[in-house]
């Protein structure tokens, strides 16, 4: 079989979101979604070594983030599972890199993030007050400080959090949930951000 | 309608520079902001506000706290709402509940008379003999019971929930729980502060502390600034803590947002109830609480009547007295049932104002008003013995009556916890013990009730919290109290009864003793049997009381009998509270708005929305029959992107696959795929779907829609045991897919994918290739559910929707349109294709499904493999089977049941009907069902059970009904 490439065409890559509806709310929580923007996984005994010897930094335990330059967030969700998430539509290359040169490595298997799940960014003093009404993790900066990442239920989905700082957008969380349910979540972000004026 | 307000400060709830209009019984009343319906009323003279729940009696506000059923109240759109804590706004419409007529006069009160043929329990023993007799008495208890009444019309408003972590939950906002917050916020912790009072200060608010009435403003305003200023402490006013769950899990009920708490360290400071005593017609209106005097001034400004009589039993009834007579309200008497009466500064506080005090005496029957609504005099006897009064009393003309029998703690939330109330029966006083860590409780909750204790209880209760935080802060000096607040005997049975122990149940002292005498003696019996503190004060007042009487009944104390257990929640909750903000996760397909677009009708699937057909649901079976007939004739297509995917990889992935599926796969060819079966470890039949070997180590793997996350959840497990060197993982979101069906399928590919050759010999039957539409890499399962030659195209799900639009784009020049999921079940059934979950359900195994062929039997293992032996050897009950009745006959539904004869009624049920539908390729209804296994031979004919009684025939026909020799799905 041919290598299936998941990085490929990424200008032919279609939200699944309507914001129509959502987009007119005024909230002081700022959204945007990153769902097309490029990510890839990877998992396996091998991949953290992979992934060092392409120069990138790696978080020391699971649950932990760390942003590379500037729109590259890397998150260890275990002892051996990474992903990578491109906040600012500029690492396409690096992604479709990394993607290749797994294939055929021992012990480093691809994940399907690019296509499985929806990502969303956050931003705003009052975010970690809006996910304290869809999520029982403690979001507030004592409990939850950068780079910290929450696999855990949001509005009853599953969904990846995690806190990080970067130059573009200053302090923001991210959440990675399932692909299929991104517009019943937006819708739900959204009503959960209204009340923050 | 005048409004009778006291000079400020008093009134601290209140905001005098806004009116507000509102109706009453449809008469038109004015409050200020801030007022509740009760003290709006009563600050116009409106005592009367609802009617009791057994007798109807006129009832008034007993403790203007909300912890009494006596102001139930009737809004428009929702019943049973408390009057001493609803807020009056602007047009808010009121009335009265459970009475005949009206307020004023209520025809029931008449039930009254009858008391003595409705003792208590009266209900279990009465309205069932002679047989039949309970269908007269139905309809008339049916009209009599229930308060108030359903607004059928109501809108839901919006309600939600939101989490709050915090080191400290502080349960109470008055001096314990405002000295205990400070103390644990300078010391660096974070404190939730939760008060269900507009402002804070507990007691503090209304409570006279001191002779001269300064202390508790002072104190108040002293503690709250430094409260609201301080950065770490976090307050919900107007907001109930209305359960403990099991690490300090508080559910906080502030307006319409129900909070759920997590805090390290929890401390109650919840208060006391103050107790009634028990005597004739304590439930006229006019006759409270001691405290809802001091509430009606302090916090609404209301001069509560001309002459009130105070009855106490401890020294907080001299200082209600106080109060009331500094505020215009004149103090004949204070009747003290204790024999020594209050400390010297207090006597001659009282002294001095001219209160005259009756000592060793009591409250032995409360007058009414001609009209009995409310308090016109009481009638005084001295006491001379436990609970017993002397034969003469005296009449005391007065207008109110104030009760101080002493108070009861706040321990609801304590109890949840698991704590002991006990209760000492010499010094009339509680205690409680038994917390589990990390909780703690202080003040009056803590049988603390002195100012500076009770100050100094708080900041011990945060001392010890801190410490297990593992913050340093000093440590308080010990706590000790010595006040004597609770009169031991407050209960004076009259033998013409109406000497209500629990208000809400309309229940007296004889009903409790009454109770004992048929034989429950156990306080939990005692309590469902005459219902007392089953009303929705819960027992804050009546549960002393039936402790003491009980304990006196059976001869023992009230420690050995203890009170009724405390259940949450701590007041009513609404529903909406409860279900908050309603999260309903559901899925949609990249595809969904190109299916909204096209008209379908869309269904739930799982958690999934599919299009069922495309058209007005009015149309159903003719557009399932138009959209067959175009897959059976031409091509369609349908979005199946809710199919679960699953990836195997590894260099063991073969042998974990052959471990998990009934079928062979160590030897699947790449470029194969094999229909898998997967089993429990019972033998049941769990899932099915279609294995693609796409490389010596890698597998894709399709399950059902509603199957998949059990699957990979199955598979995880498995793997966690076999350690297999395989990496498992879900991607059914990562995927959608599209089947492509119909003799014209492979030219509609042909026009997308250039890199595939589509010929039969290239890509037969059960084959698995890759290749690119529009660059776009998809995965190609040659596959033939529906019974015509097909495709399913799998591509990563961002480019779902363009693949869809390509298709559709090429598929107009074959008039090929998309078919929904009510089409694709009957097209499978047309070839007999099972669904799992639909046609077979927990106890089907391979056997009764045909499913033989699909199982390996030289392979030493799969999951379920030895159950399915056993099961498969065991004499078989019943067959899945092919069914055909005449295309005039009822249809059956999926469900309807399968009897063993068609001639006996109460013959046995052999099985049921799991897939039916009218097929117009057949001619005839066509269905699956589970016969007895003596009803299985083809051209059989078997009974099933439709709507209405009917009974039809159907006909074992052998499966598939199309197509049998797999010639279609050949199609060159």
């Amino acid at each position: 079989m041919e290598f299936f490439n998941l990085s490929a065409v990424p200008n032919s890559r279609k939200s699944l979101l309507d914001v129509t509806n959502t987009e007119s709310l005024t909230s002081s929580i700022q959204r945007q979604d990153c769902t097309l923007y490029s990510r890839v996984g990877f998992r396996g005994m091998g991949a953290e070594s992979f992934l060092m010897s392409h120069g990138l930094p790696i978080p020391s335990k699971p649950n932990q983030s760390l942003l590379f330059e500037h729109g590259l967030v890397v998150l260890r969700l275990s002892k051996s599972e990474f992903w990578l998430v491109d906040l600012d539509n500029t690492y396409h290359e690096l992604i479709e890199t990394l993607e290749f040169d797994a294939k055929g490595l021992e012990d480093v298997y691809r994940l399907f993030c690019q296509h499985s799940h929806a990502c969303f960014l956050f931003k705003g003093e009052q975010t970690a007050a809006m996910f304290s009404k869809v999520c029982g993790v403690d979001l507030r900066s004592d409990a939850f400080p950068l780079g910290s990442v929450a696999q855990t239920s949001v509005a009853r989905t599953n969904g990846i959090v995690t806190k990080q700082d970067s130059d573009s957008h200053g302090e923001f969380f991210l959440l990675l949930s399932d692909l299929a349910s991104s517009h019943y979540l937006w819708e739900a972000l959204a009503d959960a951000a209204s009340e923050f004026v | 309608m005048s409004m009778n307000r006291l000079p400020a400060p008093l009134g601290l709830y209140i905001k005098r520079d806004k009116v507000i209009n509102f109706m009453f019984e449809g008469r038109s009343y004015q409050g200020f902001e801030g007022d509740t319906i009760a003290s709006a009323l009563i600050a116009n003279d409106q005592w009367l506000m609802s009617r009791s729940f057994k007798y109807h009696r006129p009832r008034g506000p007993l403790t203007m706290a909300g912890q009494d059923a006596n102001t139930l109240v009737q809004l428009k759109s929702e019943p049973n709402v408390l009057a001493d804590k609803q807020l009056i706004c602007a047009d808010l419409d009121v009335v009265g509940q459970n009475y005949n007529g009206s307020l004023e006069k209520d025809k029931d009160a008449r039930l009254s008379y009858a008391g003595r043929f409705m003792p208590v329990g009266f209900y279990y023993r009465a309205f069932y003999k002679p047989k039949g007799v309970w269908d007269k008495w139905e309809p008339f208890i049916r009209k009599k019971a229930g308060l108030g009444f359903a607004d059928l019309t109501f809108k839901p408003v919006y309600h939600d929930k939101a989490y709050l972590f915090h080191d400290i939950a502080v349960i109470g906002a008055g001096p314990a729980g405002l000295a205990a917050a400070l103390k644990a916020a300078d010391a660096g912790a974070t404190v939730l502060l939760v008060d269900e009072n507009p402002i804070l200060g507990g007691a503090l608010t209304y409570h006279r502390f001191d002779v001269e009435g300064l202390r508790a403003n002072e104190l108040r305003t002293q503690l709250t600034e430094q409260v609201l200023n301080h950065s770490n402490i976090t307050v919900l006013n107007n907001a109930t803590c209305n359960g403990w769950f099991t690490d300090n899990y508080l559910p906080i009920i502030q307006g319409n947002r129900m909070y759920k708490a997590r805090a390290k360290q929890c401390i109650v400071a919840s208060g006391a109830f103050e107790q009634h005593v028990v005597f004739r017609n304590n439930d006229v209106p006019g006759v409270v609480m001691s405290s809802a005097a001091m509430r009606l001034m302090s916090h609404y400004a209301i001069k509560p009547a001309n002459k009130a009589v105070v009855l106490t039993g401890n020294d907080d009834g001299y200082l209600c007295a106080l109060a009331l007579v500094r505020n215009g309200v004149q103090v004949p008497l204070i009747v003290d049932m204790r024999t020594n009466g209050a400390d010297d500064s207090l006597q001659k506080a009282v002294a001095q104002q001219g209160i005259n005090v009756r000592l060793n005496a009591t409250v032995y029957e409360a007058l009414p008003s001609s009209d009995k609504t409310h308090l016109s005099a009481v009638q005084v006897h001295d006491i001379t013995g436990t609970g017993q009064v002397s034969a003469g009393g005296v009449t005391i003309p007065c207008d109110m009556l104030c009760m101080s029998a002493g108070y009861m703690p706040v321990y609801q939330l304590l109890c949840q916890a698991g704590a002991k109330l006990s209760y000492n029966d010499d010094s009339a006083r509680f205690s409680l013990t038994n917390l589990p860590t990390n909780l703690y409780v202080a003040g009056s909750a803590n049988g603390v009730h002195e100012l500076d204790a009770v100050i100094r209880d708080g900041q011990l209760a945060a001392y010890k919290s801190l410490t297990s935080l593992g913050i340093p802060s000093s440590e308080p000096e010990a706590v000790s109290c010595v006040k004597q607040t609770n009169f031991p005997w407050p209960i004076f049975k009259h033998p013409k009864g109406k000497d209500f122990v629990d208000f809400d149940e309309d229940l007296q002292a004889k009903d409790i003793v009454n109770a004992t005498r048929l034989g429950y003696r156990d306080i939990q019996l005692v309590k469902r049997f005459s219902t007392v503190g089953m009303g929705p004060s819960q027992g804050r007042h009546s549960a002393l009381p039936t402790a003491r009487l009980v304990a006196e009944a059976t001869n023992r104390s009230v420690t050995e009998t203890g009170v009724t257990t405390a259940r949450p929640p701590f007041v009513p909750e609404k529903l909406a509270n409860i279900a908050g903000r309603i999260f309903s996760p559901h899925k949609h397909t990249p595809m969904h708005r190109r299916h909204l677009e096209l008209g379908a009708h869309m269904i739930p699937a799982g958690i999934w929305r599919r299009p069922a057909y495309y058209g007005h649901p009015e149309n159903r079976d003719q557009l399932i029959q138009q959209e067959a007939q175009m897959v059976r004739n031409r091509v369609g297509m349908i979005d199946v992107s809710t199919l679960g995917g699953l990836e195997v990889r590894g260099p063991d992935a073969a042998e974990f696959v052959n471990r998990i599926y009934t079928f062979g796969f160590l030897k699947q060819p790449i470029g194969k795929t094999r229909y898998a079966v997967l089993t429990n470890e019972q033998g049941v039949v769990v899932d099915d779907g279609v294995a693609c070997r796409l490389a010596e180590d890698h597998f894709y793997i399709t399950a059902t829609t509603s199957g998949v996350d059990a699957v990979y959840r199955e598979m995880t497990k498995w793997n966690a045991q076999w350690r297999l060197s395989v990496d498992i993982a879900n991607v059914t979101s990562a995927f959608s897919a599209v089947n492509v069906a119909g003799p014209l399928a492979r030219k509609v590919l042909s026009k997308v994918c250039f890199d595939v050759d589509f010929s039969n010999e290239a890509f037969p039957y059960l084959a698995y290739k890759e290749g690119t539409i529009d660059g776009v890499p998809v995965r190609l399962l040659r596959v033939g559910f529906v019974g015509e030659l097909g495709y399913e195209i799998h591509m990563p799900s961002l480019f779902g929707e363009g693949i869809w639009d390509r298709l559709m784009e090429v598929g107009q020049e074959f008039d090929m349109k998309p078919f929904g999921v009510e089409t694709q079940r009957l097209l499978r059934l047309e070839k007999g294709h099972i669904i799992v979950s639909q046609d077979t359900d927990g106890m089907s195994h391979p056997g009764e499904l045909s499913l033989h062929w699909a199982i390996n039997r030289k392979k030493p293992f799969f999951v379920g493999s030895r159950s399915v032996d056993i099961v498969m050897a065991r004499q078989q009950t019943r067959k899945l089977v092919g069914f055909k009745l005449d295309a005039q006959a009822t249809r059956p539904k999926e469900g309807h049941l399968v009897l063993a004869n068609a001639s006996q009624a109460d013959c046995a049920i052999t099985g049921n009907v799991t897939s039916s539908e009218y097929s117009s390729t057949i001619g005839a209804n066509i269905g699956m069902a589970f016969v007895g296994v003596d009803q299985q031979e083809v051209g059989s004919r078997f009974p099933i059970r439709v709507d209405k009684g009917e009974i039809v025939m159907a006909e074992v026909v052998k499966l598939p009904f199309y197509d049998a020799n797999n010639a279609r799905q050949e199609v060159l």
